[in-house]
């Protein structure tokens, strides 16, 4: 079972990768983005289960999983999140100057 | 737990990834993204993981798919002919992009792989699910590290969200309205006026009983911004900007912060240290009653101001730059 | 009494199971976007609301039985609610006879 959920990370992230390299669409790159930042909670909360375990509210029925991987990713939710809405900021502050979404438009800086 | 529903789960997360990635229809491509985030969420569930699966649920798949109807809605975009462009390198094309991704997919499985022996968990762990009930007198122990062992973190978390409330009012600042929708129908209007009251209870409950049922702060202060966001779709930026004043919103942003930092400070006056909880002026109360836990409840309320008002005047900011040149807006 | 309860709970999440089946099929078969949008939340309307109905012998005790119901009537509440705005958006743009084109190319 944490094999599985180890293939499933690894071959999450790698797609939100090959988003993000090969995509044009700068909102595909926002989606690749997002795939990344799942893979990563993915692999938090699958590593904190231990298995038979019960969900860490007291009083516990057995053993409880592990709590500190749940701390830290929900706080890395609410800053994906953030991160994700300053990146559509940026999405229609550019659209304004450049009235396109493909990356290869966004060049008034090269050379 | 069942590993052939778990990998029926996977089976759908990395499906519904892929039609998110290689779809050319932008709608079609985040709609299928948000399911992925609601599978995520059912095996956050299946994991035993509450606290986490109501936020992904929430945030990821509710919040950032209407931050990206927005941003959709206001960019212009000229079809472009293909996918891909032509005259990139080769890494940046399909073949060598996936070259890549599958290089480094193997090289992560390969690291991952050496993980997956029996868990034991760590000392610190243990500690937190043995001790939180005299330390502490908050029952979710997730709650209880996120605002008591670890409460500093959670104030740099909010830190966080205002530089990002921050950063988005001043790239888009300077908008004006040309044309405020006048929102939805009568019978949506009607519809929403009879379920908003139920939706803020449930928002509030999640927000105030955060320290002894999964939940807490977060959660609820994003219940808070999904309901100024449906009152803006529902009856207009006008109506929503009437009702919920942008000034008050950065009040409630700003009284969220101060409510934090005051807490922490009452905690040195008394000689605890900075937000310290049981060691502060605060009382332990009852466990399992809604005043125990010491300063919980109170750190719970600001944070969940901070970001009920932050998410909201984000969305505000993104939704009121509406300069049409033709009237396509439905109102 | 419960066996028996369990028992319909669970034909009724077969049938929710069936509905929301034929509301992807409407979705996915009807050639325009009224037809589609009329079978797709019947269905599916229909569909979820039974099987949470059929959900409630097996959660925990009355009150979490009780709480599925309430989810029922929220969902029953809404989602005819939403459909109306998309069908509403939809003549308002006056895409009323128009086929659906499947061959479109979307922003990319």
């Amino acid at each position: 079972m944490a094999v599985m959920s180890f293939l499933t990370v690894s071959l999450l992230f790698a797609l939100g990768l090959f988003t993000v390299l090969s995509r044009r669409n700068v909102f595909k790159t926002v989606i690749g983005l997002t795939l990344m930042e799942s893979a990563v909670l993915l692999l938090l909360i699958s590593w904190a289960y231990i298995p038979g375990g019960s969900a860490p509210i007291l009083p516990l029925q057995g053993k409880g999983v592990d709590p500190l991987p749940h701390a830290f990713t929900l706080t890395a939710i609410v800053i994906g999140a953030c991160d994700i809405a300053l990146a559509f900021a940026f999405i229609m502050k550019l659209n304004r100057f450049e009235r396109s979404v493909n990356v290869d438009d966004f060049r008034r800086l090269k050379g | 737990m069942s590993e052939p529903l778990l990998a029926f789960l996977y089976f759908f997360i990395l499906l519904t990834a892929v039609v998110a990635v290689l779809l050319d229809d932008l709608l079609s491509s985040f709609i299928s993204l948000s399911v992925t985030g609601v599978l995520m969420a059912t095996v956050f569930a299946l994991f035993r993981a509450p606290d986490v699966a109501l936020t992904q649920a929430i945030i990821n798949s509710g919040l950032v798919t209407s931050l990206f109807l927005v941003a959709y809605s206001q960019t212009q975009r000229t079809p472009s002919p293909a996918g891909e462009c032509r005259e990139c390198p080769f890494w940046l094309r399909w073949p060598g992009a996936a070259l890549v991704s599958s290089l480094f997919a193997a090289v992560l499985f390969r690291g991952l792989y050496v993980l997956s022996g029996d868990r034991i968990p760590g000392s610190t762990s243990a500690h937190y699910l043995s001790q939180t009930l005299e330390e502490t007198g908050a029952l979710n122990v997730v709650a209880a590290i996120l605002l008591d062992y670890r409460a500093f973190d959670t104030l740099g978390e909010t830190t966080v969200i205002f530089t990002a409330v921050f950063g988005i009012s001043l790239l888009l600042s300077g908008g004006k309205y040309v044309h405020s929708g006048h929102g939805l129908s009568f019978i949506v209007k009607r519809g929403m006026a009879l379920l908003t009251p139920f939706i803020l209870l449930y928002a509030a409950s999640i927000l105030f009983l955060g320290h002894l049922t999964p939940g807490g702060g977060f959660q609820g202060g994003s219940v808070f911004a999904t309901v100024a966001i449906l009152i803006c779709v529902v009856y207009g930026t006008n109506f929503e900007a009437a009702r919920i004043s942008p000034k008050s919103k950065e009040t409630f942003e700003a009284g969220g912060a101060m409510l934090f930092v005051f807490i922490g400070l009452l905690g040195i006056a008394w000689g605890g240290g900075f937000l310290a909880n049981l060691s502060g002026p605060f009382p332990a109360g009852t466990p399992g009653s809604l005043f125990s836990g010491g300063n919980m409840l109170l750190l719970n309320l600001a944070v969940g101001m901070k970001v009920g008002a932050g998410l909201s005047s984000i969305f505000y900011t993104m939704i009121k730059i509406l300069e049409l040149e033709d009237d396509s807006w439905p109102s | 009494m419960t066996p028996l309860l369990r028992f319909l709970g669970g034909i009724s999440i077969f049938a929710g199971v069936f509905f929301s089946f034929a509301a992807v099929v409407a979705i996915l078969r009807f050639p325009d976007v009224y037809t589609r949008l009329h079978g797709g939340t019947k269905a599916l309307s229909g569909g979820a609301i039974l099987i949470l109905l059929g959900a409630m012998p097996y959660a925990g005790g009355v009150a979490g039985a009780l709480k599925l119901f309430l989810i029922a009537v929220f969902f029953l509440v809404s989602n005819p609610m939403a459909s109306h705005a998309i069908a509403r958006a939809c003549h308002r743009r006056a895409l009323a006879n128009r086929p659906i084109d499947e061959k479109r190319r979307g922003d990319v």
